[in-house]
Order: C-alpha cells, then structure tokens, then sequence
C-alpha cells in the first residue's frame, strides 16, 4: 500500500512538474496566400532571372507586440512568386536583390527612397495577388536560332541594350555569359563550365561598346551527342545591388 | 520514506522565497580578491584572452573560434588553398560551436569583461604602482579595440557598448540599443586604440599579451580597413529609425582613415619592430620558415602571438597539413594544398607572356623538366598504408611488379629550381624536402613516347587522361569509366617499380593526398616527428599581427594616400621602401623604381603573397570590395606532375581542378547577416541588406 501510494505520489509529482509550464498553441494556423509576378518592364512578361536571384521583401506592418522583423520569400526564376500559408495581416512588400533598379534603397544623401513598396491588406481565408512591375538593368534578346556547327560546338547571337533609361542606374556592362546545361534552370546558378562561355569580363566601361551590337558566342568544346541543351545568355553590369544578371529565354537545343 | 516526501515538500514550498542573506557566497570570486593582487589581475586577463576573437589555426568557417577543426578554413574561399570538403563557396558560420552562443553574444562578453575591468580598476588602483594599474586599463582598451573591429568587419555598424549593461537594474528597453554607424564603430576603435597606446607600457607583461605597439599595429590594421571601405564601398543603408549609416563610410573620410593607418604604423615602427632576419644571409628559406615558430621578443617581428602548450590548448594544424606520407595516427592529410593560381605569382619561375606558368612550349608540347633523375629513399614514416595491389585497367602497361619499396623519382625542383625563397617557405612543391624526406607527389606516369615531343592534354576536359594509353593516371576518380585503378606502382626504365600518384599524390578517390600538386609548408612544424602529429598537439605559436603585415598595410594607405592627392609626405617613395623591403627579405625581385607602382595590384599581390594562409586575405578581398569580381564562378587551378618514365624528367600539366569545383562570391556577402536570434532579442537590431 504505502508502496502504491509512493508510485502514485512520483507519478503526481512528475506530472505537475511536467506540465505546469506548458501552454497549447491554439493560434489558428495561417489559411491566406499571397501571390503575383515581377513584371519586367520592358517585355511586359515575368523578369526572367536565376534560382535565388531575386527576393520579395516582407514586413508584417500591423505587427504590435513588438518591432516586426522583415522576412524574405524566394522567387521563382519566371517572376512568380506565391505563398498559400500567409498569416491574415498588413504587410509592406516589395521585390529585391534582382537585376532590376531598386523599388527601395537608401540614395547617396543617406535617404530611403521608396519607389513602388505596396501594403498588401491580406484577409483571412483571402487569394491576394499583387504584381509589381520593375525596370531591367538590361534586356538580353536572342538574335537568330542557334547554329550547331560541323565541329560540334554551338554558336547562338545575341543582343544587349540598356532596359533603364535613367542614368543613375546605368552601370558599365562587364560580362555576357553564354550558359549551357542539361536542365531548364539554366543560368548562372546552373551551368557547365566545360561547354559554357564567358565571352569576355570587362573592367571599367569598355564592355559598353558590346551595348546594341549583335554579339556571337561559341561554347567552348563540342557538345556531347545524342541529348539535348539547354542554352541561355546572360549579361550583368557593375551594379551595386548584387550583380545579378538578366537573361533572355531558355532554348532547347537538341544535338542528334 | 515519509521523511523523504516532508523534505521535499519543505524544499519546494521555499525554493522561491527570499532570505535576507547579506554575506557575500563564498564560492563567487569578488572583485575585492580580483583587483587586489598582480595573480588576480593576471587570471582575469587570462581569461579575457582565453576567449579574444583571434582567427588563429583553430578558426574555422563552420564552427568559428577556438575550434579543433582548421579544415574548412577562410583561405579557401579565396583561392590561397584548395580543399577537397570545399565544393563551393562556403558562408561563414554565425554561431560558436564551442561556446553554442552565436559570435555576437560572445564578441559582448569579452567587450562586457573589458568594459568592467575599466569602471572596476580605478577603485583598486591604490593597491598597484600607477604605470601598473594604467598599463592594465589599456589592456582592456585594446581588447575591447580588438573585438569592436572582428564585428564591424561582418556586420558593419553595430551598437556601441561603452559600459557595463546591468540587468535587472536597468529596464530591458533601455538596454536594447540600436546600431551605430559603421564610421562611429571604426572611430571608437581608434580611439581606443589610441588611448590604449597612451596608458600601456613598451612592452607586454607576457608573451602574447598587449603592448602599446600592439595596440599601435591593430590601429594600423583596422584605420586601413575603414579607408577602404570609405573608397571603395558602394552600398549606403542606414537605420530607417535612427538614420545612421549602418553600412558604407562617407568617401570622403578615406583621406583620414588612411592617414590614421600611415600614423599608427610609425609608431609601430618606431617601437623597434622590424622583418626577422636572423638566418636571412645565409638561409633565405630557413629563415622564413622559422620566423613563424618564435613568439618571443628576440624576434621582432612577432607583434602580437597567442601561444598554446600542452594540457592547455593547441591546434591540430600538422595533422591536416602533413604530407599524405607522413600521415599520423588519426588520420587527416593534405587537407590544406596550396593552389596553382597563388604559386604562380611568386617570383623565379618559368612564365609565359600571360603570367601563367611555362608549361609548353612554342609548338604547344610540354617542356620536360629536371634533369638528375633519379632519388630513392625509404619512408621515414612507416604509418602510412600505401596501395600495392596490382593495377587493373586497360591503360595499364604490362610490364608491372608490386615494389618491394617505396621508391621516389624525383627531379627535385626541376621546374622550381629558381624559385624564390618565399615560395619555398611558404608551399611544398613537388619534389621538395620536407621533414628529411622528399615529398613524392604526382598525377602520373607518362609511359609513351617523347621523340616528337608530348603534346598538351585537353585543358578543358574534366577527364583529360581518360583512354590516353600512353599515360599511368593515379586515380579512378578522373572519370574514367569503370576501371579501378588507385595508386598503381608501375616498373620504369630506371630499373624501379613506382607508384603513379607517388606516396602524397592524388588517389584513393581524391581522400588523401594533395589535391593541386602542392601542399602548405607554412606554420606546418617540420621538426615534429609523425609520431607526435596528433588532434590538438600542435603547440607552434600564431602570429596574430606581425610587423611585415605593418609593412603592407603602410605601402598599401601609402599608395592610396599619393592617388587621393595627398603630397605632405612623398608617398609613393615610402610604398617603395616598404615593399622591397618585404621583398629583400623574401629573395624576390626588387622593385627598380616608385615607377614599378603604378597600379594598386602591385602592392595587393605582394600582400598576398606575403600574408597566405594566415586567414588575412579572406578579409582584404572584402574591404577591397574586389572578392566578387576574382571570385566569381572560379575553379581554382591546379598544377599537375607527371614523370617521363622514358627520361626521367618530369613534365607540369596546368589546368582547373579536375573535380571542377566552382566558386562564387556573393555582393550581398560583403556584409554578414545578423544572427536572427540576436534581432529577436534586441527589437532595436536592424538586418543587413
């Protein structure tokens, strides 16, 4: 007897302990999604870019317990971005780190300059869809189709104009890069360096000479046969954001 | 058992009540034994250096600070060494794995030690000589200098804590702070460093403590990373509450910054610091090989040390730089190799017109090298396990025999013969004597003919030997398909069987020799015997800063100095001295005239060849703001020897590494990111952009 109460009285004993900090979390869990596309500018399509290349800046504005700290959503390489498990709130939101001119940034004098920030009111158990439309650093273009030549290697053209007429944002242009991999997420997060071709780097502003010219690369040893390429160029300048390049679309090119 | 249950109920009904206890515990030192006595004095200083943020041989990039690991170390990321973990670039850890706190909790504490030893000394100033007690104070002056600037070069502007912070006392909200500006960071550095060189003796109580010289040269270090930032920073962010400028300095302050660098290295100098020649006449090698195992005062370039002992605390550098011949007990070789990209810009070697290496010649074959062909020695170590099974393969030559030694073919030097001291003292090349033993290392055995000359292997090609009958590749992890062939020994007209990769090559699937044909001599301790290489059990001192990095940092604000205009002292023409003195102590060619510094790079390469390995350049990429550019889908170079069998020369293939690693560093990498858990607990924290 005395021995059942002891395991009872233990058992009491680490139960009380156990528990007698413990709180259930019954916040409700998120049901909103938020979504939309980065507009580039000047196509008037999603802003073609890289795995990681681009992030959507996010501050929950009606945040009162504290200072709210801004978190960051990838977005795909298409421009889209979309996350279906957004808490009901106010949130100030606007997309960064591309190749694009900045929607926010602090100017020489020190200032925050706010070019197109939106706040996204998101309702519970709401679709918000919000685009944003940003200017490209530069619009790369394909000139042509891709020529397979006879030892092999590939040679594509290209075009590189400025897609910001605004000076200040008109950087030296440094490399034009012809990427080749075996997947469609072809970029410079993604590629062979055996095959792909970084035409030139350029220091200072000789590089935008190459601005509006038709440019030609050729990978840089035969492909391999029988399988298919993915194949890109990209071109970046001396920007202070993060040097991010743009891009013209992905083509398939298939080696018989 | 009743008894048991009463006592605890007693225990827990007054765990949480207040007794009116006015005796001080017994087992909390106070102040009153700390600051009473020279031995007290000396604990706390011992332990504030114990935890000072130094990135010596135990820094490392996953776990940080005082680590046991030195594998994943900063000079892989900027092309100093190559290493077979690091696929790619690494981002460096925010979180201590020894201590388990972030590195910005534990940069505080040490700042919140140094803050109290600065408010607590003067009450027990009395019980010290005056030189004593201020000595001390500029100690910990220093200290808070010195970790003030590892945290604003990662994060750029962070809160200044000039006092000690007390909890309770104080309400939280007013002990969150927000960030200064990254200038004010770098000004209370100079001014600590300042006031530290005003209040502390000539020279340090013990070795690897503080002196005004030392306070001097990291005033130096740290005034010539704000002048870089100032000049070639380009991002500007300031904290939208306070409006301070958390990243970037005003351009226009670099003039200042740079001249406060200039300034602090006179001091320096005039401390009596200079290049260690001791052996320098007659030894050039030596010498410099030495220089990083002597942490006294006799050697006066040693500025500021941190030495290590037995029982106490050591690194485990011999383990994973030692020659996969002289493997120890546990394991770990060639971890570290030095890459092809860094030896290339030494002095004294065969280049092309393109500053590359001379591999081939005019008609594109490759120039054999060496001419004395043949050495043979027996291990000197006998730990290793070197693979003797008979090759198999297609492109294996018939005439095989298992040797009965391990015998070395080595034209020693051959391509290096004339190399400069530094190189040699710096990086084992292929053929060198390390140890008293040569360091046997190759990727093959060239067994085909050499009559119409061996033209150039396919220099794009990540499997550039694969079905190339007429060569002996020392490992299966080239790509080529299906043949395991590991570390063949092969017989070769000299009369001896030899093993492909030699006995510290590449093989065994790239586990453990050099990965790049050469290894790191540097700080590696020759005169310990493999027996004693183990974890923890390398005692060599490191030196923090040493007066040739003084040197470098005075030519480099030297030379910025002359090119923002500045003419009260002739600039150019003290870089000048600076530098052919860095480069008469390292036997590489003189510079003729202040003409010869043209360009900025002049006086950069020179650093980096004077300052590898010694996790400095990780940080002059950074406040040079050039990392991104040389760093940007980079596969670093390596330089591979292969034996003529038929001649006994050696031929050198260049090429990127065949493992095809690439690495790219990041804009946005330029400022680290603040720990989340620290921006949690300070609301006033703002996050790098």
């Amino acid at each position: 007897m005395k021995k059942t109460f002891n395991i009872i009285a233990s058992i009491c004993l680490v139960c009380s302990i156990a528990t007698g900090c413990m709180k259930d979390d019954n916040y409700a869990a998120p049901n909103a999604a938020v979504n939309g596309t980065i507009i580039d500018s000047v196509t008037g399509q999603g802003l073609s870019s890289e795995p990681n290349g681009e992030r959507m800046y996010v501050l929950q504005t009606s945040y009162t317990a504290g200072t709210p700290i801004p978190f960051y959503w990838n977005i795909q390489p298409s421009g889209v971005y979309a996350n279906s498990e957004v808490f009901s709130a106010t949130y100030k939101m606007y997309p960064t780190d591309g190749p694009f001119v900045p929607v926010v940034y602090t100017n020489t004098a020190g200032a925050l300059v706010d070019n197109g920030s939106k706040i996204v009111n998101v309702a519970a158990a709401q679709t918000v869809t919000t685009n944003w439309t940003v200017v490209p650093f530069l619009e790369v273009s394909w000139v042509g189709t891709p020529v397979l030549n006879s030892n092999g290697t590939v040679t594509v053209s290209c075009k590189v104009v400025r897609g910001t007429t605004n000076p200040l944002w008109q950087f030296a242009l440094t490399d034009v890069f012809f990427y080749i991999s075996n997947t469609n997420f072809v970029s410079n997060a993604s590629f062979d360096n055996t095959l792909s071709n970084d035409i030139t780097t350029y220091n200072g502003l000789s590089g935008n000479a190459l601005l509006g010219q038709t440019i030609t690369i050729t990978s840089k040893v035969a492909l391999g046969t029988s399988q298919g390429y993915y194949l890109r160029v990209g071109a970046r300048t001396a920007d202070n954001v993060n040097k991010r390049y743009n891009y013209t679309s992905v083509l398939l090119l298939n080696v018989p | 058992m009743k008894k048991i249950i009463t006592v605890i109920t007693v225990l827990m009904l007054t765990a949480c009540s207040k007794s009116n206890l006015s005796i001080p515990p017994v087992t909390i030192i106070q102040d009153a034994q700390v600051f009473t006595s020279v031995g007290g004095i000396q604990a706390y200083f011992a332990g504030i250096y114990n935890n000072l943020p130094i990135e010596d041989t135990k820094f490392d990039l996953a776990s940080e600070y005082n680590t046991f690991s030195f594998i994943d170390n900063i000079n892989c990321m900027t092309g100093e060494e190559m290493n077979k973990n690091e696929t790619g670039m690494a981002t460096m850890s925010t979180s201590d794995a020894t201590t388990g706190h972030t590195n910005w909790y534990d940069f505080y504490s040490v700042i919140r030690n140094a803050n109290y030893f600065i408010q607590t000394m003067p009450q027990y100033a009395s019980n010290f000589t005056p030189a004593q007690a201020n000595n001390w104070i500029g100690e910990a002056y220093f200290i808070r200098a010195f970790t003030y600037f590892e945290m604003v070069k990662r994060y750029g502007g962070v809160p200044l804590i000039l006092t000690v912070q007390n909890y309770p006392q104080v309400p939280l909200n007013q002990l969150q702070v927000p960030r200064n500006s990254e200038e004010e960071v770098y000004n209370q550095i100079g001014a600590d460093c300042d006031l530290s060189y005003s209040l502390m003796g000539a020279t340090s109580e013990n070795v690897g403590r503080a002196n005004k010289y030392v306070a001097a040269a990291l005033k130096c270090r740290a005034m010539l990373f704000a002048g870089a930032i100032a000049k070639y920073n380009v991002k500007n962010y300031a904290d939208p509450a306070t409006g301070k400028r958390v990243e970037g300095i005003p351009s226009a302050d670099a003039v200042t910054f740079y001249k406060a660098s200039y300034n602090a290295a006179l001091l320096v100098q005039a401390g009596g610091y200079q290049l260690n020649r001791a052996t320098a006449a007659t030894d050039k090698v030596g010498n410099y090989v030495n220089l990083f195992f002597d942490a006294s005062t006799g050697n006066k370039e040693c500025i500021f040390p941190r030495e290590y002992s037995s029982g106490n605390s050591g690194s485990s550098i011999d383990c994973f730089l030692n020659p996969h011949q002289m493997q120890s007990a546990i394991g770990y070789t060639s971890y570290n190799d030095a890459t092809e990209d860094l030896v290339e810009m030494f002095d004294g070697l065969p280049k092309n017109a393109n500053g590359n290496l001379q591999t081939t010649d005019a008609n594109g074959n490759y120039i054999l090298y060496g001419t004395v062909p043949t050495t043979t020695q027996t291990p000197y170590s006998t730990l290793n396990t070197v693979n003797t099974s008979p090759p198999q393969g297609s492109n294996i030559v018939t005439n095989v025999t298992t040797p009965t030694s391990n015998n070395i073919m080595s034209n020693q030097y051959g391509l290096f013969q004339n190399a400069e001291p530094r190189l040699l003292a710096s990086v084992i090349v292929p053929g060198a004597t390390f140890k008293g033993e040569i360091i046997d290392l190759r990727r093959g055995i060239w067994t085909g003919p050499v009559g119409s000359g061996i033209p150039q292997f396919n220099t794009v090609s990540t499997t550039p030997y694969a079905n190339n009958s007429n060569i002996v590749p020392c490992t299966a992890s080239d790509g080529t398909p299906s043949v395991n062939i590991g570390n063949p020994a092969i017989n070769v007209p000299a009369g001896t069987a030899l093993l492909s990769g030699g006995q510290s090559g590449v093989y065994g699937s790239r586990n453990a020799g050099s990965i790049s044909g050469f290894l790191v001599r540097k700080y590696a301790d020759q005169t310990k015997p493999v027996s004693a290489v183990t974890a923890g059990g390398s005692f060599q001192p490191w030196l923090e800063i040493r007066y040739a990095e003084i040197e470098l940092s005075r030519a480099e604000a030297d030379w910025e100095l002359n090119s923002l205009g500045q003419a009260d002292v002739n600039y150019l023409q003290d870089a000048f001295t600076m530098i052919n003195d860095i480069r008469d102590r390292a036997g590489a060619n003189l510079l003729n005239s202040t003409a010869d510094l043209a360009n900025v790079n002049v006086i950069r390469n020179e650093r980096m060849k004077e300052l590898c390995f010694e996790n400095k350049l990780y940080w002059d990429l950074i406040r040079w703001r050039t990392f991104d550019t040389q760093v940007s889908n980079r596969v670093w170079n390596v330089l591979n020897p292969i034996y003529v069998a038929a001649t006994g020369q050696y031929i050198y293939d260049r090429r990127p590494y065949e493992g095809n690693n690439k690495f790219t560093f990041n804009v946005s990498s330029y400022y680290q990111q603040i720990p989340s858990s620290e921006l949690t607990t300070n609301p006033k924290l703002i996050q790098n952009q």
